[in-house]
C-alpha cells in the first residue's frame, strides 16, 4: 500500500512538472533541449535500473541497447523506411541480441555478469567502428534533414516542443512498463532472486528464466531512448553509443537518484545533466574537464550516498532506528 | 610457411608482453580481491609517465619506465588508502563502480594535460633476420623486459619467504594473520607489486605503441580476457592465458582480418566465462 502511494505521489509530481516547465519555457531553447535529455537519459537509467536495482544484474552494457535502437532508427530513416518504424524494429533488435547474449550470461553472478557486459559494450564499439559502409565508423551516421513531410512518420518536425513530446510520451510509457512489472508476480520473483537466487531456486522459480525476460525487456526500453535520441539529435556516432563514458551514464544517473527506485533514473538524470551541460562551457576550452568532475561524483556517490538521492530519507530513517 | 613461422614468433614475442599487461590485474584481484576496472587508464598512465620522464631525462627510453613504475604505485597507493580502503569488500559492486569512475577521472585528466593526440617514444626500429623470420627489435626488447620482470614477480612470490607470505594471505587472511603475519603490511606490499607492475607493463607498450588518453580499451580487453581465461586471480593461469590470446589474435589478424580479433576475443571470453568460469586451469571457482 505504501508503495503505491510513494509511486502515485511521485509520478503526480513528475507529470506536474514534465508538463509545467516545457510550458513555462516553451520559447527558451536551451531549457527544451536540457528537458528532451533529462527524458531521454531517464528512460536508459530507468531501463538500467530494472535490471540493476530490481533484477540485481549489474551491467555496464545496457548503453549498447540504446545504441542498437539508435542506428536501427537511423539506418532506416537514411535508407527512406519510415524512422517512427525504427522504434519497434530497434526494440526488436535489442531484444533479439539481449537474447542471444543472456542466453549465455543471465546464467552468470556478480563480478563475470558484470565484466562481459562490460567487454560487449566495448567490443560492439569497435565492431561498429570497423564495419564502416554500413555504420560510417568513427563519424556515425547522420540523418539527412528532408524538407518535405515532417510529421510522425519520420520522426522530424520544426519545432523542438514535439520532439519534447515524443520524449515525454516515450518515457511515460517505460516508467509504466517498469512500474506493471514491479507490481506484477513476476517482479516479486525478480525481486526475490535478487535477494537470494538460491532459496529462490528452491521455491520454485525459474531463475534463468526470469533473468533473461528481464534483460530483453531492458534492452528493448533502453533501445526506445536511442531511437528516440537519433531522431532528436539526428546524429548517432560510437563514442555515444559503446563509449565507456555514455556506458557510465545510466549507472550514475540511476545511483545519484536512487537504484531500484523507479524514479531514480529521473531525479538522477534532472539534478546530473543540467550539471553537466554546465560542465560542458568549460569543456571548450578544456576538453576533458567536464568527464573528469562527472568520474569524480560518481567515485563520491559510490562512497558516501550509495542509496541515491531518493534513499536519503530511508537511510535517515535506518539509522534513527539504530539510535533507538 | 614463412608467414607462418613470422606470426608465430610475433605471437610469442607478444605473448610476453600480454603476460606483464595482465599480470598486475591478477594480482591485485588475487590477493585483495578487487576487480581492478581502472586498470585500462593506469596501463594508459604508465605510458604517458614513460613518455614523461624521457622528454626529461632523454637517453635510453627503456629507463624511463622505472620512473614510471614508481608514479604508478605512488598513485595506487593512494587510491587504495584514500578511497577503495572505505568501501567495504563484500560489496564487490559499489568496489567496481567506484574504479570505473577513477577510470573516468584519470582517463581526462590525461586528456587535460595532454591533450587528445597520441604520444609516441621513438627509438631506432630494426629488423634482425632470423632464417626466414624477421625480428621487430621493439616486440624483442618489450618481450625481454617483460620476461625479467615476470620473472622477478614469480620469484619473489614463489622462492622467498615474503612471497610465502603474500600467498598465505591471498589464501586466508584471517588464519595467517592467526600464524602471526601481519596482513594489513602484506596487503600493502602486494598493492606496491600489481601496481608497479601495472606502470611496467604500461612504459613497455608505450614503446611500441603509439598511446592515446583513451587508448586503454583494447588492452582492457585483453587484459580481461586473459585473466579471466586463466581464472581470476590464478598467476599461471593468467600466463597461459597471455600467449593462447596473443596466439589467437595474431592469427585472426593475419590469417582472417584485422578487424576480427576484438570478436574473436569475445567469443573466447564469452565461451570461457560460461563454461569454465574458474577458468581453463585450476580446480573450484
Amino acid at each position: 500500500m505504501n508503495r503505491n502511494k510513494g509511486f502515485l505521489m511521485g509520478a503526480a509530481i513528475a507529470l506536474v512538472l514534465s508538463v509545467v516547465l516545457p510550458v513555462v519555457f516553451r520559447s527558451d531553447n536551451y531549457v527544451l533541449d536540457l528537458l528532451i535529455s533529462i527524458l531521454i537519459w531517464t528512460v536508459v537509467s530507468q531501463s538500467w535500473s530494472l535490471l540493476a536495482g530490481i533484477g540485481g544484474m549489474w551491467s555496464l552494457g545496457h548503453i549498447a541497447f540504446f545504441g542498437f535502437g539508435a542506428y536501427t532508427t537511423a539506418l532506416f530513416a537514411i535508407h527512406g523506411v519510415p524512422a517512427v518504424l525504427g522504434l519497434p524494429a530497434g526494440a526488436a533488435v535489442s531484444a533479439l541480441v539481449a537474447l542471444a547474449l543472456g542466453f549465455f550470461i543471465c546464467r552468470l553472478s556478480g563480478h563475470y555478469f558484470t565484466l562481459v557486459t562490460f567487454v560487449f559494450t566495448l567490443g560492439a564499439g569497435v565492431l561498429f567502428r570497423y564495419f564502416d559502409d554500413f555504420t560510417g565508423g568513427d563519424y556515425g551516421l547522420i540523418v539527412p534533414l528532408k524538407l518535405s513531410p515532417s510529421g510522425i512518420l519520420n520522426l522530424s518536425w520544426d519545432s523542438q516542443m514535439a520532439y519534447y513530446i515524443l520524449a515525454w510520451v516515450i518515457t511515460v510509457f517505460c516508467t509504466l512498463v517498469i512500474w506493471l512489472i514491479v507490481r506484477s508476480g513476476f517482479g516479486l520473483k525478480l525481486a526475490a532472486i535478487r535477494e537470494d537466487s538460491r532459496s529462490a531456486r528452491a521455491v520454485g522459480i525459474d531463475v534463468f528464466r526470469v533473468r533473461l525476460i528481464t534483460f530483453c525487456i531492458g534492452a528493448a526500453l533502453a533501445s526506445l531512448a536511442g531511437s528516440v535520441y537519433v531522431s532528436y539529435y539526428k546524429l548517432i556516432e560510437p563514442n555515444t553509443a559503446f563509449g565507456l563514458s555514455a556506458a557510465l551514464n545510466p549507472v550514475i544517473f540511476s545511483i545519484a537518484g536512487g537504484v531500484g527506485h523507479i524514479f531514480g533514473g529521473l531525479v538522477g538524470s534532472a539534478i546530473l545533466l543540467p550539471l553537466s551541460s554546465f560542465l560542458n562551457m568549460f569543456a571548450t576550452t578544456l576538453p576533458g574537464i567536464d568527464r573528469a568532475v562527472y568520474g569524480l561524483i560518481m567515485m563520491l556517490l559510490i562512497l558516501f550516498l550509495p542509496k541515491g538521492v531518493l534513499g536519503i530519507r530511508q537511510a535517515l530513517s535506518q539509522s534513527k532506528r539504530k539510535q533507538a | 610457411m614463412e608467414l607462418l613461422l613470422q606470426v608465430i614468433t610475433n605471437s610469442i614475442l607478444l605473448g610476453f608482453v600480454y603476460v606483464l599487461v595482465a599480470l598486475g590485474l591478477s594480482l591485485i584481484f588475487g590477493i585483495l580481491h578487487i576487480v581492478n576496472f581502472s586498470h585500462g587508464a593506469l596501463l594508459i598512465l604508465g605510458g604517458y609517465m614513460t613518455y614523461v620522464f624521457w622528454k626529461l631525462i632523454g637517453g635510453w627510453p627503456y629507463a624511463a619506465i622505472i620512473p614510471a613504475m614508481l608514479v604508478l604505485t605512488v598513485v595506487g597507493v593512494v587510491l587504495y588508502y584514500v578511497y577503495l580502503r572505505f568501501i567495504p569488500p563484500q560489496e564487490g559492486l559499489r568496489q567496481i563502480l567506484g574504479l570505473v569512475g577513477f577510470n573516468m577521472v584519470l582517463e581526462n585528466v590525461i586528456l587535460m594535460v595532454f591533450g587528445p593526440g597520441t604520444v609516441s617514444i621513438s627509438s631506432q626500429l630494426a629488423f634482425y633476420r632470423l632464417g626466414f623470420i624477421n625480428i621487430n627489435s621493439k616486440y624483442l626488447t618489450a618481450a625481454i623486459l617483460s620476461v625479467i620482470l615476470v620473472a622477478v614477480t614469480f620469484l619473489i612470490l614463489y622462492r622467498t619467504s615474503l612471497g610465502a607470505k603474500i600467498r598465505a594471505v591471498a589464501d586466508n587472511p584471517t588464519a595467517a594473520g592467526i600464524v602471526g603475519i601481519n596482513v594489513t603490511k602484506i596487503y600493502f606490499i602486494a598493492l606496491c607489486i600489481g601496481f608497479l607492475l601495472t606502470g611496467a607493463a604500461g612504459g613497455v607498450i608505450s614503446t611500441y605503441y603509439a598511446v592515446t588518453p583513451t587508448g586503454g580499451i583494447p588492452f582492457v580487453i585483453l587484459a580481461f580476457t586473459i585473466v579471466v581465461l586463466g581464472g581470476l586471480g590464478n598467476l599461471l593461469g593468467t600466463v597461459i592465458g597471455a600467449f593462447i590470446i596473443s596466439f589467437v589474435q595474431n592469427f585472426t589478424s593475419v590469417y582472417l582480418a584485422p578487424e576480427l580479433e576484438f570478436v574473436m576475443l569475445f567469443i573466447i571470453f564469452l565461451a570461457i566465462v560460461v563454461a569454465r568460469p574458474q577458468g581453463l586451469i585450476g580446480g573450484k571457482a
